[in-house]
């Protein structure tokens, strides 16, 4: 699909990204105009839907699009780098090819290679109308910042960035989107919007040994990030997003909440305050409509994440024993049921969730339910704060809950409310807090370099090996 | 429970039962639900006489349904309140069959025209005030013997549960909502009047 490019498919493209600025202004008035305002604002449109200020602005008052915002991999802290217009710190004297080589390809002006927490891999699918708008606002519509963004250093071997070459070499498609001809035009600008701008795949998808993202089979079918976990969004009815609707989807990429389904926390919450909340009606119904038909990917659930439990009793069994009290029940009467409410209901305003009908206690695994009470939620969305309030390590220190303290008020929130099929250890929360259990390669680099002096050991000695039994054979014949 | 400070401020208890305005607007169905009661509580009252003196569970239910107006009341709430009172009051299990056995043959379309029988004597007003005022305040007993068994579900929030949230659980931020654009927080002239 992506890698044809019809006659048809440019025609389409054309259609689905100017649809809105013709009506406003000549095509070619445009293109002539070069760095006209429209273009401009077509980039700085299309810079909120690709959510680069996640990123590359720091958050609490970093400048814009000025870098210094550490990225914790699991391979190392990567340090966003310094995107406005600075000819000395940022990405002034970049040309517009340069500029869609580290954007497509990964590679900088000076022909280093970007690691991939850049998700060139999804920006890679931009069209070259749409590289040219956001070159056009970041020359022009970003104000320059003369300070450097930190160097990225990550340890050896991860830090050879040449590296990188022979990973793209594996795993980058360099390909442009390509519409599909057998699908809407609606479908196209989701699939568009979802794969190469929003990059919902960067989390959303299972990452193989070497953290590239998995194949066609498992797309979107749910990823760990740390601590949190992106679940499944394929169109599976139980696993994924299937029995939502495309309303619900719409209203949760808006706002970060539906009641009685899920809201959003983590990073999901980062990606809609800063890029999905900004985007107009129709692109949300498209990345909608495209992802309730992205082919479903099944699991061992039997029903969706959202229809799991129900009010407890806890109050009317527990309330004023002296013996015999779920522990876990006593943290949460301390700690959650001043606003979960003592039943576990929240509020009928809606303003504080219910635990139960609760992607986040009814999954098949309890990290995002784990991250939540270490990390809380912090999600603006329309200038309106949804907080909750953090109970680990950030937390003020009458708050802060141990990591047996979690795994009990999540073991009694599985059991009431959600998924009791799935239970928490004081490990499971010892690795979450320390932000979660990173990824093979990286368990494996303190092993890399004895693996090498081992490996140069073996090369020598079976060479020596060799030459000594290639001698014997020559002196006895 | 035999000293005068006792007796008195039992006295005082049973103030919410002879006066439940808030309870009335609450359950519009008070009579309805009484009279079910007055019909159903014979026939299980019945059973229960037959094989123990103690009230079962599920009829001490629905004789604390009948006496304060509250219906639903928890069965698991029932059963923690009778065996509490049980525990701390030797005579209560005696004195709650005593005063159902009364309630059924009274037949009484509601508490309230219960209370207005003269032949409803004092230790069956007292067993109705123990087991209103343990309801209510989602304790048993009111010295040092005391034992809470609720809390939230304490049947005085109910009447302003749905303006109020029980103390020490909130109702989000801004869950004051806006204030009426025809009332005014100053003293007018006919408040101070």
């Amino acid at each position: 699909m992506r890698s044809r490019e019809s006659g048809f498919g440019i025609s389409l493209r054309r259609w689905m990204l100017w649809v809105g600025l013709t009506a406003c202004a000549g095509l070619a008035q445009a293109q002539a105009a070069g760095t006209d305002t429209l273009l401009v604002e077509k980039g700085r449109l299309l810079a909120v839907a690709g959510d680069c200020v996640a990123c590359h602005t720091a958050p609490k008052g970093g400048a814009p699009f000025a870098g210094g915002y550490r990225i914790e991999s699991p391979l190392g802290a990567i340090v966003a780098s310094n995107i406005t217009p600075s000819r000395s710190a940022g990405i002034g004297d970049y040309t517009l090819d340069e500029f869609a080589r580290s954007l497509r390809q990964g590679i900088r002006k000076d022909g280093a290679h970007l690691y991939p927490a850049m998700p060139y891999t999804a920006y890679t699918q931009l069209s070259d109308d749409d590289t040219a708008a956001l070159y056009a606002y970041f020359m022009h519509g970003v104000a320059p910042v003369d300070t450097p963004a930190p160097q990225t250093e990550l340890p050896f071997p991860f830090n050879l960035r040449i590296s990188m070459a022979v990973w793209n070499a594996l795993f980058l498609k360099d390909e442009r989107f390509a519409p599909d001809a057998s699908k809407t035009p609606e479908w196209n600008r989701g699939a568009y919007l979802a794969g190469a701008l929003a990059h919902c795949s960067t989390c959303h998808t299972p990452r193989n040994a070497l953290m590239a993202e998995q194949g066609d089979k498992a797309h979107l079918s749910g990823g760990s990030l740390g601590a949190w976990y992106a679940p499944n969004i394929t169109s599976d009815a139980n696993a994924g997003i299937g029995a939502w609707s495309e309303a619900e989807l719409v209203q949760y990429l808006r706002t970060g909440r539906v009641a009685g389904k899920a809201q959003a926390a983590g990073p999901m919450a980062e990606a809609i305050e800063h890029s999905l909340q900004h985007l107009p009606e129709a692109d949300l119904k498209a990345i909608a409509v495209y992802l309730k038909q992205v082919p479903g990917v099944a699991s061992a659930e039997a029903k969706p994440r959202f229809a799991y439990g129900q009010a407890s009793k806890s109050e009317i069994d527990q309330r004023g024993l002296k013996d015999g009290v779920d522990p876990g029940w006593r943290v949460f009467s301390g700690s959650c049921a001043h606003c979960h409410q003592e039943n576990g209901t929240g509020t009928a305003n809606g303003e504080y969730p219910s635990l139960f009908h609760n992607t986040a206690t009814g999954a098949d695994r309890p990290d995002n339910l784990v991250a939540t009470i270490l990390f809380g939620v912090d999600r603006t969305v329309g200038g309106k704060a949804h907080f909750m309030p953090a109970f680990g390590d950030a937390a003020s220190f009458t708050d802060r809950l141990s990591d047996q303290e979690i795994a009990d008020v999540s073991n009694y929130v599985l059991g009431q409310y959600g998924n009791p099929a799935v239970k928490v250890s004081i490990g499971d929360v010892q690795t979450l807090r320390s932000g979660g259990k990173p990824p093979l390669i990286a368990q494996l680099r303190p092993l890399i370099v004895p693996g090498i002096v081992v490996l140069v050991v073996l090369l020598v000695l079976i060479v020596a090996l060799r030459s000594r039994s290639r001698r014997r054979v020559l002196r006895a014949h | 429970m035999s000293n005068p400070t006792t007796t008195d401020r039992s006295e005082d208890m049973s103030f919410p039962v002879s006066f439940p305005i808030s309870r009335r607007a609450l359950l519009g169905t008070a009579a309805v639900a009484g009279v079910a009661l007055a019909v159903g509580g014979t026939a299980v009252l019945g059973t229960t006489n037959a094989f123990a003196a103690d009230t079962a569970s599920v009829d001490f239910l629905r004789l604390s349904e009948f006496l304060t107006g509250g219906k639903p009341l928890a069965q698991g709430l029932a059963t923690r309140y009778q065996a509490s009172m049980a525990r701390l009051d030797p005579t209560f299990a005696a004195a709650a069959t005593e005063l159902q056995r009364y309630v059924s043959d009274a037949k009484a379309a509601d508490i309230d025209a219960l209370l207005a029988r003269p032949d409803l004597g004092d230790p069956l007003r007292k067993t109705i005030t123990q087991i209103v005022s343990a309801w209510y305040l989602g304790i048993v007993n009111n010295d040092t013997d005391v034992e809470l068994i609720a809390y939230a579900d304490a049947l005085m929030y109910r009447p302003t549960a749905d303006v109020l949230v029980v103390p020490s659980y909130g109702g989000g931020p801004d869950s004051w909502g806006q204030k009426p654009a025809n009332l005014s927080t100053t003293p007018n002239k006919e408040m101070t009047r």
